[in-house]
């Protein structure tokens, strides 16, 4: 305590002594680049000593300064200071330093939680620009109330949407937990116009999409979309799921995967390794923590396996990739992954805005570090840019994983690769 | 980690308590440097002194502040590389300088060290770069705002004025640089949200987003732009115009250096008709003139033709004390200040030997700018002098610079220069009295017109 008083103490001191100095000022008249200006004050000026700028105290010169003085539209202080604390983290070339405004915090939060208010079902635009229900959820109130794929969007409590961007339309759906919303849907070849009135409930993202690519080989499919605090409980029904239509292999993909929380990356990851770390961890001391597998997500059989990674895997998903590659544990295809392998720390502000700061490096378990070179596939297959990510007829890498697999489970009877865990 | 979480919150409010009341000295000190009527400062830092303006400060929030310091510590204590002193240095450069930009006013900016140096001898006369003085235009277009540059006024003998540059040029690239406006995504996030709701082909949007993309990623924003210009930095730089009124496309290749200009010229278009040039309205400028007039009144001269064509404005004091010399304690401007309050400012009381009573007529074009519009506004409203020439700039907006700690800078807008009879002429100029094109037209205008007898002398 007593040194953070000090710190406290030394920092009004600063603060006095910054202003007793004074400053010099001059009115010059016009908006020119570089206006001549006064002369009277130039000796002043040169008495005085130069020192080292100290950020909190041009801070709050320069904020002093506007408060007092400024003339033009109404200084915002919180809206400066956020201005502010972007330029000093800009400052870092960090791009993961970074200030997250009340609405991105929230919006993180939310991600992170991996749930949000509202009715559970997937939008897109159709050619014809109208918002249109592409899949309601499982479980969600949206199917509870008779809500089907296909379904137009014609009004949202009876306010027509025509013309409206998706999310205008997801912003008008969305609201308070318990609260109702109506819509207007357009349905079927007859386009029968049908009013259903939904209660918004808290719905869970689907951060998994699987199937069955090949039933006879016994080829399942996941495709995980990032690291949330629901990410691994949909991992495992997944899997259970698959293993009851008789899965022998697993194609795994974390392609335009972006990451997520560390301690999903190591739950997922630890699904597919023995044992040992996951992922290195090391601070700015240069301490390293092993974070090991969870003998607790350990509850599957395993299978051969082939990740999927392309250059938008990055972070979470480069842990699990990077992991499974230094450990054996499977077969990467595709593209080098995105190359970030630094850790933020999110620090909650006092108004409801947030600090990212990367407080760590972390390395693979054989000690890579993979930061701006990301993971090279044991083999590499360039992706499509039309491609259904998901789909073997337009997903090349996708193509290359099935054929692989059909070789490793040719080369492995479903015996062996039972006994081998 | 709660424990922790806790702690930092005592340590704030520990903080804050201190912040709040060296904000209490901080601004008596302050105050007192700009009134020399103020307490002695010694007396205003004791805890005991009179503190008149506790009251004022109260409605200072508070939070901002916190928020800042916060996000500072956490950034010193925990980020993955240590924080080392040049770090802290593009650390404060970087926040005082987002924290400006984001107000979109050009005039409110950061200056570096090499920049505010720059800045100064220009003062003195000594323009660096290319020789120019160049303004920041904004355009307003398709519902918001973008930067770009043209050219106010050209610096004789500069290295602009050599290679052909013009006043009224808009700068379209530097070094084949696009000028980029501080948020160069607008345009991109108004195509994208007009997607949303008009239907654009998808390939032509496709090459839109690509061409934007080209022209931020290969652009240069117009504060770097404008420094460049205004730095002996480079060897050589590359400027393509547009040219106002011809609408031509030209390139010019400018080797920067130092031109050094004469605030104050002379010379004698009739024998008892001086005209008088000042080109900047600086500490020289006055010195010079107050020997010339008293050697004008002495050589008898009839009348004195002020030029103030080109002229760039100044400092308020030089403008002050030139004023003084022809309209003694008349009012030279009427500042508007924040929160509607109003500063009227008066010429000097000048030694009866230095102040012109003679006849007096004024030159303007449109690149008499800031405070040399102001003086002529003042002459023409005090002392009925007659505006000859063509409208000015109209750029009547007070600009304050502060030096910082480490000989860096801002510059901040902090008022507005009304005419003595409270008009303001932002961004509309003055117009002349005699509208008269073309240099000598307007000096034989001059001269004809002051070489007419008063109508009550005869």
């Amino acid at each position: 305590m007593k040194p953070n008083l000090r710190r406290a103490l030394s920092f009004s001191i600063i603060v006095i002594i910054g202003f007793a100095i004074g400053f010099f000022a001059q009115d010059v008249g016009a908006q020119l680049q570089g206006l001549p200006s006064q002369f009277e004050l130039m000796s002043e000026r040169s008495d005085r000593g130069k020192t080292e700028i100290t950020i909190l105290q041009s801070y709050y010169d320069v904020m002093s300064r506007l408060r007092d003085t400024y003339y033009g539209r109404n200084i915002d202080e919180r809206q400066l200071t956020y201005s502010a604390i972007r330029g000093m983290l800009g400052a870092l070339e960090d791009p993961y330093t970074r200030f997250l405004d009340p609405a991105a915090y929230k919006q993180m939060r939310e991600e992170n939680e991996g749930n949000f208010v509202g009715i559970g079902a997937q939008l897109d635009v159709n050619k014809s620009q109208q918002v249109y229900i592409k899949e309601p959820l499982p479980d969600s109130p949206a199917i509870k109330a008779g809500v089907k794929a296909g379904d137009i969007i014609l009004k949202v409590d009876d306010k027509p949407v025509a013309g409206l961007g998706i999310e205008q339309v997801v912003q008008r759906i969305r609201g308070t937990e318990g609260t109702k919303v109506k819509l207007t849907l357009l349905r079927g070849p007859q386009k029968k116009v049908v009013d259903i009135t939904i209660v918004r409930r808290l719905v869970e993202f689907r951060m998994v999409r699987s199937k069955m690519l090949d039933k006879k080989d016994g080829i399942g499919y996941i495709r995980l979309l990032g690291f949330n605090e629901h990410s691994d409980a949909q991992f495992d029904r997944a899997l259970t799921d698959l293993e009851k239509q008789n899965m022998k292999g697993l194609v795994f993909d974390l392609r335009q995967n972006p990451g997520g929380l560390l301690q999903v990356a190591i739950q997922i990851g630890s699904r597919f390794i023995d044992k040992g770390p996951i992922v290195i961890i090391q601070e700015r001391s240069g301490r390293r923590t092993s974070l090991d597998v969870d003998p607790s997500r350990r509850n599957h059989r395993q299978y051969p396996l082939i990740v999927l990674v392309d250059q938008q895997s990055a972070s979470a998903s480069e842990i699990v990739s990077g992991a499974i590659q230094d450990n054996n544990a499977g077969t990467l295809v595709g593209t080098r992954t995105f190359g970030k392998a630094r850790v933020q720390t999110i620090h909650p502000l006092l108004d409801g805005s947030a600090v990212a700061i990367t407080t760590a490096k972390y390395l693979t378990p054989k000690g890579r570090d993979i930061n701006k070179v990301g993971v090279q596939p044991d083999v590499v297959v360039e992706g499509s840019e039309t491609a259904e990510l998901g789909d073997p007829a337009t997903d090349p890498q996708l193509a290359k994983a099935i054929s692989l697999m059909k070789e490793k489970l040719g080369a492995v009877t479903p015996a062996a690769s039972v006994a081998s865990h | 980690m709660r424990t922790k979480s806790t702690l930092l919150l005592l340590i704030v409010a520990i903080i804050v308590g201190f912040a709040a009341r060296a904000t209490f000295q901080v601004s008596h000190v302050a105050r007192s440097r700009v009134e020399p009527n103020a307490p002695n400062p010694s007396t205003a830092a004791a805890p005991t002194g009179p503190r008149t303006d506790v009251g004022t400060r109260s409605d200072v929030d508070l939070r901002p502040l916190e928020i800042f310091y916060n996000v500072l510590k956490l950034v010193r204590d925990e980020y993955v590389e240590p924080i080392d002193k040049p770090q802290e240095k593009k650390m404060a450069y970087g926040s005082i300088r987002s924290m400006l930009d984001s107000l979109h006013d050009p005039l409110t900016r950061f200056l570096e060290p090499e920049q505010v140096e720059a800045y100064l001898k220009m003062s003195e006369g000594k323009f660096q770069g290319i020789g120019a003085v160049i303004q920041v235009v904004q355009v307003k277009q398709n519902g918001f705002t973008e930067e770009g540059l043209s050219v106010l006024s050209v610096v004789p003998g500069s290295p602009a004025e050599k290679a052909g540059l013009k006043p009224g040029d808009n700068i379209i690239t530097v070094n084949g640089k696009m000028i980029l406006p501080y948020d160069p995504y607008q345009r991109v996030e108004k195509l994208l949200k007009d997607a949303q709701t008009q239907q654009i082909p998808r390939e032509k949007l496709v090459k839109i987003l690509e061409a934007e993309n080209d022209r931020i990623k290969n652009g240069i924003g117009f504060q770097k732009a404008l420094d460049m210009l205004c730095s002996n930095n480079s060897n050589e730089i590359e400027i393509a115009i547009k040219r106002a009124g011809t609408g031509a496309n030209l390139t010019f290749k400018i080797n920067p250096a130092t031109t050094v200009v004469n605030p104050v010229t002379w010379w004698n278009p009739k024998p008892d008709i001086v005209c008088v040039k000042v080109r900047l309205l600086n500490k020289k400028a006055v010195d010079e003139l107050a020997q010339a007039i008293p050697e004008f009144k002495q050589k008898g001269y009839r009348a004195v033709i002020l030029d103030l064509r080109d002229s760039l404005g100044g400092s308020l004091e030089a403008a002050q004390s030139i004023a003084g010399m022809f309209s003694p304690g008349k009012t030279l401007t009427i500042i508007q200040l924040p929160k509607s309050k109003t500063k009227p400012i008066k010429a000097a009381v000048q030694p009866a030997d230095r102040v012109w009573s003679g006849g007096l007529a004024v030159l303007v074009n449109s690149s008499t700018s800031g405070l040399s519009e102001v003086l002529a506004a003042s002459l023409r409203d005090n002392q009925s002098a007659k505006l000859i020439g063509t409208k000015t700039a109209g750029q009547n907006l007070k600009q304050t610079f502060v030096e910082l700690s480490d000989g860096s800078g801002i510059t901040i807008t902090t008022g507005k220069y009304l005419t003595p009879k409270s008009k303001d002429f932002k961004g509309v100029g003055l117009n002349a009295d005699i509208a008269v094109n073309g240099n000598s037209e307007q000096i034989d205008k001059a001269v004809e017109i002051l070489s007419k007898p008063k109508g009550g002398s005869v």
